[in-house]
């Protein structure tokens, strides 16, 4: 197609979506704009480097403002939309809300993003390495120092969950 | 800030097919994306304004890392994390390739950027380039030749490097894969920056890669360097000033790099002073030796 629109078709958070949209337009636009998933949000103004508009695209963490759309056709998204089981919340989403590790909270979805991909490869972090993985994700309310508890938390109960399940 | 109009994106299976589209292309209006990491930037800030872009995050036959008897060969489109966390690259010999992928940008980007869209773009204070350029890596470009059929150029890594964001890579050639080649006996390289916050792109960024005697005096060195206002490059002075030293002797080692920073163009910019990028090429340039040789000599053992 060269009138600068493409159809997209992809699955996020579990659905086929289908909606047509211009090729520049950028994946945070679209889930927010086409898709209404407003979960997913715009810090920097789209330079790459505040983490908010994190998703996962194919399983990965990687941010939606550094991509187009048109770029996930036949592929899967997740955004915090689809991070809870139903009305089960993350493990992630829990240990959050239990270490008061959101103030404003406007980064809270793309660290969650991150995070929950991060725990999948690195099931038992130390500090230090949750230090460097929170790196691509701004937050100026905390001071950090409760998000890593959290997610140290939330490390640790996902471990929990697991052995209960063996 | 967001693109200016696109009129296609196109996404090849093959290495052939988006050699073809890129061939089509007369006015320089197509452009291959690989990750994205910095020519989305351009492009949002319509820096550069693709009519068409080809997508290369599709083929596979671009990517992986493939160890050979006598190299290692990786796909120009993989990503800094398979580059990061690759048993084949941890070796001493190939250190540096893996030190510059573990520590770009942020996890994010690291699951996203690819090792030969950083070589292509060859941003001025980039770490790849760098680390490559330490290593001596071949570099092989592919297009759509006259006949029809692909026709694959190698060039060493030190012809591909022009200056900075600039490459010997024509307008119409992909590049389909880096290739480290050499011993590996004896051999160590490392890679270290220093920027201003965690994994930043550097004020100074500097590889080397070593070759030690049995004695464990160096033999042979490579040594680069990126962040300074001409772009990755070799740092030919320090290499001479490192023959004959051994990790027995940090000073020697420093004071080696102290004297050849003489020989470069360092810039004062709002980063850093030249002054403060002489002591961060003295402190990084000996610590990265001492990595590298220290890397080195456990290949020896091994």
């Amino acid at each position: 197609m060269t009138d600068g629109t493409q159809v997209i078709r992809a699955i996020v958070n579990g659905q086929a979506v289908e909606a047509i949209a211009p090729i520049r337009m950028l994946l945070v636009d679209f889930l927010r704009e086409r898709l209404q998933l407003t979960g997913t949000h715009v810090g920097c103004t789209f330079e790459g480097v505040c983490g908010a508009c994190t998703v996962r695209l194919d399983g990965e963490a990687v941010k939606s403002c550094m991509l187009l759309a048109a770029q996930i056709d036949g592929r899967q998204v997740t955004t915090v939309e689809g991070l809870a089981r139903g009305e089960e919340p993350h493990p992630l989403q829990k240990a959050f809300r239990d270490a008061h590790a959101l103030q404003c909270g406007y980064c809270t979805p793309g660290i969650l993003m991150n995070m929950s991909e991060f725990l999948e490869r690195n099931p038992a972090p130390s500090e230090s390495e949750i230090r460097s993985a929170l790196v691509g994700n701004i937050c100026r309310c905390t001071g950090y120092s409760h998000i890593v508890e959290a997610v140290k938390d939330a490390a640790t109960n996902m471990k929990v969950v697991e052995g209960r399940a063996a | 800030m967001f693109p200016a109009k696109i009129d296609s994106l196109s996404r090849p299976k093959t290495v052939a097919e988006a050699a073809a589209l890129i061939a089509s292309d007369e006015e320089g209006n197509v452009l291959p994306i690989a990750g994205g990491m910095s020519l989305m930037q351009a492009i949002k800030a319509r820096v550069v304004r693709p009519g068409a872009i080809v997508d290369l995050n599709d083929i596979g036959e671009l990517k992986g890392i493939k160890e050979t008897a006598s190299s290692v060969w990786i796909g120009a489109m993989t990503r800094y994390v398979e580059v990061a966390t690759s048993d084949v690259l941890k070796s001493g010999a190939f250190g540096a390739l893996s030190d510059a992928a573990s520590h770009v940008g942020d996890r994010q980007v690291r699951n996203r950027g690819t090792i030969g869209g950083s070589l292509c773009w060859n941003y001025v204070a980039a770490c790849v380039p760098v680390a490559t350029l330490a290593l001596g890596a071949e570099i092989e470009l592919v297009s759509k030749g006259a006949s029809g059929g692909d026709e694959t150029r190698v060039v060493s890594i030190d012809d591909f490097i022009v200056g900075p964001m600039e490459t010997s890579r024509r307008p119409q050639e992909i590049l389909r894969s880096v290739a480290l080649t050499g011993p590996r006996k004896h051999v160590g390289s490392a890679y270290r920056k220093w920027g201003h916050v965690t994994d930043s792109l550097p004020v100074v960024g500097i590889g080397v890669r070593v070759v030690l005697n049995d004695d464990r005096t160096c033999k042979a060195a490579r040594v680069a360097i990126g962040g300074l206002s001409r772009g990755s490059q070799r740092f030919y002075e320090a290499e001479k000033r490192l023959l004959g030293t051994s990790s027995n002797d940090p000073a020697a080692i420093s004071d080696g790099f102290r004297a050849a920073a003489k020989t470069l163009e360092i810039q004062s910019d709002t980063l850093a002073s030249a002054d403060y990028r002489k002591v961060l090429i003295e402190e990084l340039g000996t610590s990265v030796v001492l990595s590298a040789m220290a890397r080195a000599e456990e290949a020896a053992v091994r």
